[in-house]
């Protein structure tokens, strides 16, 4: 019946069925002078179970997945190797919290540009964002 | 190596908790920071010797007749730190321009290999003017680490980079010096400009621009 639905849907709309991951509500902040490490946030919802498993930027020498985990006042950055997306479920990264670290930014994160990225899950490919950049001072997606 | 976690806290005597606004600020400081008593919380704080965004030496003396916001982390923090000064860049405006004045926020490295005092100067610059970005030698920062009770640790990342662990924690320094709180780094900016109100009218007997 799934398959029948995903089929149909294949048929209906190939860059849905490719990518039937929905992302919303994605940011980057603004980065300061000299801060070459910046942080995309996003909120994503699959309506099947899958897990984002890779992430790239052509903007920066490396993207992966990380989660600022706070014990007490302590805050330590855990490396993601995936992140699971059951189904249906609205899965948020959001500051002091999961976010996708960009590393080696080949230049700063301005206001008003935007940053690209692949994401890659695990049953749906890869799908292309185009996610723009708020002011250093955002706490949130734009509007 | 930065320092480990200051383990080694001894509570002062009885006299120490003599004043009342001081013991509650020091509870308050204390339920934020589980292994500080509420007596060893009203120490946080001493004199530093450190290096501002203009190369210049400064001290704690520099900062004196104002009121502080002490909060450590470094450049390449991509969430906390960026995160924490965005919230308390937003705090601030919502104070009057007057409550504003004579206020500094001392944004001190736990990580001086990569933040440099221009690095450290022009990144705590672009929060707002109120913003100082502090570096120096690992033998300048340890003392001061150890008396906030910062806990900064090196951990490697995927690809030879590094993070820094660190205690993400505001604390309040009163124009006199002494310690007076903490905001906790989760609160939202109408709640931390809320606290830091509150904190102005506590401290009595001290210059207060609230």
């Amino acid at each position: 019946m799934l398959r029948t639905a995903i089929l149909m849907g294949l048929m209906a709309s190939p860059a849905l069925a490719q990518s039937p991951v929905t992302v919303s509500g994605a940011w980057a902040r603004a980065t300061a002078p000299g801060q070459t490490t910046g942080a995309v946030y996003m909120s994503l919802t699959s309506p099947r179970d899958d897990a984002l498993t890779g992430i790239a930027s052509p903007q920066a020498d490396m993207a992966m997945l990380h989660k600022t985990v706070h014990e007490g006042h302590m805050t330590d950055m855990e490396d993601m190797d995936a992140l699971q997306l059951p189904a249906g479920k609205k899965v948020t990264l959001a500051p002091h919290g999961m976010h996708v670290m960009l590393m080696g930014l080949k230049s700063p994160l301005k206001a008003g540009e935007t940053v690209s990225l692949d994401l890659n899950f695990l049953n749906s490919g890869t799908e292309h964002i185009t996610v723009p950049v708020e002011p250093l001072g955002a706490s949130g997606p734009p509007g | 190596m930065p320092p480990k976690r200051n383990q080694g806290l001894k509570a002062p005597g009885i006299l120490g908790l003599a004043a009342g606004g001081i013991v509650i600020a020091g509870m308050a400081a204390a339920a934020l920071l589980p292994h500080l008593t509420a007596a060893a919380a009203t120490s946080i704080g001493g004199p530093f010797a450190l290096i501002d965004g203009a190369g210049q030496a400064v001290t704690d003396k520099t900062y004196l007749g104002r009121w502080k916001l002490i909060y450590f982390g470094y450049t390449h923090c991509p969430d906390a730190c960026p995160t924490t000064l965005s919230d308390i860049g937003a705090a601030l405006d919502k104070l009057t321009p007057t409550e504003r004045k004579n206020l500094s926020v001392l944004f001190i490295t736990v990580d001086p290999e990569r933040d440099t005092p221009k690095v450290i100067g022009d990144y705590a610059k672009a929060f707002g003017q109120e913003f100082i970005g502090l570096t120096g030698t690992q033998a300048a920062l340890a003392p001061v680490e150890q008396s906030f009770r910062v806990y900064a640790q090196k951990h490697a990342l995927k690809g030879g980079d590094y993070a820094m662990d660190h205690s993400s924690i505001i604390y309040v320094m009163a124009p006199d010096g002494h310690f007076v709180g903490l905001l906790d780094d989760g609160l939202s900016p109408v709640e931390m400009a809320q606290r830091l109100m509150q904190m102005g009218r506590e401290s009595k007997g001290r210059k207060s621009f609230f």
